[in-house]
């Protein structure tokens, strides 16, 4: 019979830096995240726009057909600046891939409903915070953590089918010289990943801070971009003001992302103030978070 | 020279209006098994949570092993294992796959961490089960798998807080085994907070008792248990009558303890030969003298009851700990 040693055991070794903390939150909450059932199929939902738009990738190496397909299949794209000349390869890509990230954001909507929701309701629901903050972890590495969790998913609906149809649009082209005419376009997509992220992460984040519930936060993620949407429509249309987009998130980064493809914006208003509304939004989300993860430290 | 476990120096802290700590000064030498015992309320919880850098002071400072946990707390975290009074976990894992964690959440590499797990949940007796999700445990195996975290990083200090909550009999022994087997190695030190005195007396070295935001009485337990130097454990063999009036003529007084057994108080000045002497002059044999010995929940009364009379915290050995 094998003797086995359970007596107290020192450790040795040499301790990783802070940030492997921030990783090592993250990957566990994509672990468990990815254990909720019918995520996986969501994900994949939410990316079949791609598809639509790899066609259209596909169409535009054949520009004039492309023009003809893409009025029919993306309704509301102004084309009137491109009537009567060629438009260039990177001018077609900005139009795609600018509408692609601003149709994937009712995805994104979604599968943060999904995910975000419990990241941080859960660890209060089942006291884990004074896990983690008797460890050495600050605040801030606990919401880096949970902020990848939401980039992981974000990126799985918009950076990932993304950075494939860069991709896909390259060897359609077969040049490689398309990459140093669009690079802007790949950039454009890195950037909007990001923002998309910040933005979306930091509210639903803040929100599941408020509450040990996650049905809760769930209604008050929904409802934070319902109202906004209702409020945006009301005062557009009853009251015909052209602002009325900043009072949606969803519509406030649509703009930015017009701005950021080079495209023409999707609302009047200068996009500045949609970046500027969305700067108070990410403040205001990190300010909750970190006030409320200062008491509850207290607490427990 | 080795750093004190724990050092404090007029420790205030406050919520509102409320004082939680109100003054508090205390060095506890490291190594050891130091108790930490208060009524709800004494501010035992508000100690804890300075003491890891979760809570500032309001005024004066608290450093654990030399180091201020206001100014590094992230330090002090990276030598400190906490063991959690509350039912706490992360859903989903398996002790394995949570004890891992908490090691990586420490800076263990992931390599490091799940061996160490293996290693940690052998140590508490976690045998197969450890496979199993946590949700699905009994208090006591939470009890095993909350002490395999705190001490899975390899700490220099323990705060256990309540370690032996919800435990049957079996297990809360096993507990105190486990506890005084850390203890035991020397360069861990450990802090017991419970209300449970038999728990502490079981364990700890030196006790730490807070009441009212106050350290009601501090130091090593085997003098504080001392219950004076004229008071004696006797047994005596006869009748004791004769004994008890002689006693009771110089001014003495003797309680029964057990069996035969008298606790017998002396007036100052008179010692253990007073005792004889008494015992000659009632005809009766002395069978068992020794100084008399408080029980834990003895001095643990006595420092509540000072502090009912409105004593300000500097009892026995109030300030200092060491042994």
């Amino acid at each position: 019979m094998p003797i086995h040693e359970r007596s107290y055991r020192h450790w040795e070794g040499k301790r990783r830096g802070r940030l492997s903390r921030s990783l090592t939150i993250a990957r566990s909450g994509v672990a468990l995240a990815l254990k909720k059932r019918g995520l996986v199929a969501l994900v994949l939902l939410g990316i079949t726009p791609a598809f639509i738009f790899g066609v259209l990738l596909y169409q535009a190496s054949k520009v004039e057909e492309f023009m003809g397909l893409a009025s029919h299949l993306l309704w509301g794209i102004d084309w009137s600046g491109l009537l009567g000349k060629t438009p260039t390869t990177q001018t077609i890509w900005q139009m795609l891939f600018s509408k692609f990230l601003i149709v994937q954001l009712i995805p994104v909507g979604i599968v943060v409903a999904y995910v975000g929701p419990e990241l941080i309701s859960l660890d209060l629901r089942v006291r884990a915070l004074q896990i983690y903050f008797s460890r050495p972890l600050t605040r801030a590495d606990y919401l880096l953590g949970k902020l990848m969790v939401i980039g992981v998913f974000v990126a799985m609906v918009t950076l990932v089918p993304g950075v494939l149809l860069y991709l896909v649009g390259v060897v359609l082209e077969k040049s490689i010289h398309v990459v140093a005419e669009t690079y802007t376009v790949f950039l454009a997509v890195l950037g909007a990943y990001v923002l998309i992220t910040l933005v979306a992460g930091a509210v639903v984040l803040a929100c599941s801070s408020l509450s040990r519930r996650s049905g809760y936060v769930v209604v008050l993620w929904v409802m934070l971009i319902i109202l906004g949407e209702v409020a945006h429509g009301l005062v557009g249309d009853a009251m015909a003001q052209s602002w009325s987009h900043l009072l949606s998130l969803r519509a406030n980064v649509a703009q930015v992302l017009s701005r950021l493809f080079n495209v023409a914006p999707e609302y009047k208003f200068d996009w500045a103030a949609s970046l500027f509304v969305l700067g108070v939004v990410f403040l205001a989300a990190v300010g909750v978070l970190f006030t409320r993860l200062q008491s509850l430290e207290g607490e427990h | 020279m080795t750093e004190p476990m724990i050092s404090l120096v007029e420790l205030r802290k406050s919520f509102g209006a409320v004082e939680a700590l109100r003054g508090v000064s205390v060095e506890v030498p490291a190594g050891g098994t130091v108790g930490l015992l208060g009524p709800n309320g004494a501010g035992k919880s508000t100690l804890i949570r300075i003491l890891l850098g979760l809570l500032k002071p309001s005024s004066g400072a608290a450093h654990v092993l030399g180091i201020d946990s206001a100014s590094n707390p992230l330090d002090i975290r990276s030598r400190v294992g906490y063991m959690p009074e509350d039912d706490c976990h992360i859903p989903g894992l398996s002790a394995v796959g949570y004890v891992a964690y908490a090691a990586e959440l420490s800076g263990l590499p992931p390599a490091d961490a799940i061996r160490r797990a293996h290693e940690v949940l052998d140590y508490v007796g976690m045998d197969e089960e450890r496979y199993r999700q946590v949700e699905t445990y009994s208090s006591g195996m939470r009890q095993r798998i909350k002490l395999a975290q705190a001490i899975v990083h390899d700490p220099e200090v323990l705060l256990l807080d309540e370690p032996t909550d919800g435990m049957d009999p079996t297990g809360r022994d096993d507990m105190l085994e486990l506890i005084h087997d850390i203890a035991s190695l020397g360069d861990v030190s450990v802090l017991v907070s419970s209300h449970l005195l038999h728990d502490v007396e079981q364990v700890c070295r030196h006790i730490v008792v807070l009441g009212m935001g106050t350290v009601r009485l501090a130091g090593d337990l085997a003098t504080l248990r001392l219950a004076g130097e004229n008071c004696f454990e006797v047994r005596l063999k006869g009748d004791p009558s004769a004994f008890l009036k002689g006693l009771a003529r110089i001014g003495g007084e003797a309680h029964p303890v057990e069996g035969e057994l008298l606790r017998v108080s002396l007036p100052a000045g008179a010692g253990a030969k007073r005792i004889v002497q008494l015992a000659h002059e009632g005809h009766v044999q002395v069978r068992h003298l020794r100084p008399a010995l408080n029980t834990l929940e003895d001095v643990f009364m006595q420092a509540m009851r000072e502090e009912g009379s409105g004593s300000t915290g500097t009892e026995r050995g109030a300030g200092n700990a060491h042994p």
